[in-house]
């Protein structure tokens, strides 16, 4: 892509945070001046910074920007982005491709289907609360809660048998730790791939009543089998459901923790845990730095062009935090209806497992702070490891806890 | 004039099945009006809500990420309204 003259002003994308529980700074003060920006990106070009929620839901709306991430022009959020094997990653097509994929996985996240999942994912998070307050603590609550059961409740759905859970949690782990190299987590990622098509293999013969079985009947009926693609879209749920929900059970409990009367209102009816896991969502915006798109025509927008080959991004929390639809943004404000927030996307890639997540918070935070009244932060505030760059998705790496 | 009617009008509500991608937005946000088929589609269950469902209903067009959901107020053709 061609350099911008005025480069070297622009806003680097994306920027740190300075506070935890806020979007980068500069969001908002672009915002205000113009909220079609341009910034440079880590490897030097320049792409659209997009911060007004009507903008971006309209952009994230538009055909005339795709989602292929192998484009030339895409813009690349760290090295190495375009190698990874994304064989059957939904999130990689565009238009009739993607929908004829997505229609097919579609029938196992149903409300419906997620309404007779609810007594095992209860079982699972009560479980995990179990073995918790079985240890001495202080206790991480990301290795004892948080990560085990968006896991667990992967696994269920897809149909990992009981025996090589463990085997596919210790992999799902390695993929999301810090201090784990780059090679090790692809290495992680690889041999859950391996590992996945396997099982597809075992579906194949024996099916049972799991998403991977219900996959392969579907895709046998249109004529479009292929098990390598079925092993790579389970991998992307996996992949695309598992840190992000952790770092939502992390942030959501630390930021209750800090806010004892809003944790009141949340435990005080089923709507209002709805309404508190809807504002959570908004608030966090865990997964911030994912909707990007490149232009494959041009676009006028908000008094703009932006360009064939120009690259978009369009940070959720940035549209989130938009004062235009949400009202003083930066209160966790549990009395308003959230709903209309970008959290897990819009547009025809909005996250295929976001009433799952809500299902799982709806689960995880009441029964958390319900059996576990006296939970506390076992280390200040202040030293809480924020995951911070580096990182596609935000949240806590780490959260020590004691009751 | 029925809860269905505000001053001689209808609410119609309908989902463009070719464009819905199943994220169920509109079920979850109105289930009174709006339901999951097996395959994830959404269907109208009551194509005609009565009108104090009508905030609910243009957040559920609003939210649809597919933008599939029409919800639309037409005069009433039933004679006996007049």
């Amino acid at each position: 892509m061609a350099s911008n003259p005025d480069s070297q002003e622009l806003v680097s994308w994306p920027p740190p945070r300075s506070c935890p529980f806020q979007p980068p700074p500069p969001y908002k003060e672009l915002r205000d001046r113009d909220p079609l920006s341009r910034v440079r990106l880590n490897d030097g070009t320049v792409a659209w910074l997009i911060t007004r929620h009507a903008y971006t839901r309209q952009l994230l709306t538009d055909s005339r920007l795709s989602s292929d991430r192998t484009h030339p022009d895409y813009p690349e959020l760290a090295p190495g982005q375009k190698t990874v094997n994304t064989q059957g990653f939904l999130s990689w097509l565009d238009g009739e491709e993607h929908a004829s994929h997505r229609r097919l996985a579609i029938g196992d996240f149903t409300l419906h289907r997620l309404a007779q999942m609810r007594p095992r994912i209860q079982e699972i998070t009560d479980n995990a609360i179990g073995n918790m307050l079985e240890q001495e603590p202080p206790v991480d609550l990301v290795r004892a809660l948080s990560l085990p059961v968006p896991s667990l409740v992967i696994c269920e759905l897809l149909g990992v048998p009981y025996e090589e859970r463990r085997f596919f949690q210790e992999r799902t782990v390695v993929i999301t730790d810090r201090y784990r190299s780059g090679q090790d987590r692809l290495t992680s990622a690889a041999e859950l791939r391996s590992y996945l098509g396997g099982l597809v293999a075992i579906k194949e013969r024996e099916p049972a009543d799991d998403m991977i079985s219900h996959l392969i009947a579907k895709y046998r009926k249109v004529g479009t089998y292929d098990p390598g693609h079925t092993a790579g879209l389970a991998l992307q749920i996996l992949l695309a459901g598992h840190e992000t929900t952790a770092n939502m059970i992390s942030l959501g409990t630390v930021a209750m923790l800090q806010n004892p009367a809003l944790l009141a209102e949340m435990l005080s009816s089923p709507e209002a845990t709805r309404l508190a896991v809807e504002e959570l969502l908004r608030y966090c915006s865990v997964s911030d730095l994912p909707t990007t798109r490149v232009a494959l025509a041009d676009i006028t927008i908000g008094g703009h062009t932006i360009k064939a080959g120009e690259g978009v991004c369009l940070p959720t929390s940035a549209a989130n935090w938009d004062p235009e639809v949400f009202e003083h943004p930066e209160r966790l404000d549990f009395s308003r209806d959230a709903r209309q927030h970008v959290a897990f996307g819009y547009g025809a890639h909005q996250c295929l497992g976001q009433n799952l997540t809500r299902l799982e918070l709806s689960i995880v935070y009441p029964a958390l702070f319900t059996s576990v009244p006296t939970l506390r932060l076992a280390v200040p505030f202040e030293e809480l490891p924020f995951k911070e760059e580096g990182n596609i998705t935000y949240g806590l790496h780490e959260v020590q806890v004691a009751w | 004039v029925t809860a269905r009617r505000t001053a001689g009008q209808v609410i119609r509500v309908a989902v463009e099945a070719r464009r819905c991608l199943g994220a169920g937005q509109c079920a979850l946000t109105v289930p009174e009006v709006f339901r999951q088929n097996d395959d994830g589609i959404s269907v109208v269950e009551d194509p005609e809500p009565p009108a104090e469902l009508i905030e609910a209903l243009l957040l559920a067009s609003d939210i649809c990420p597919a933008r599939a959901v029409s919800v639309r107020m037409e005069p009433s053709l039933d004679p006996q309204e007049g």
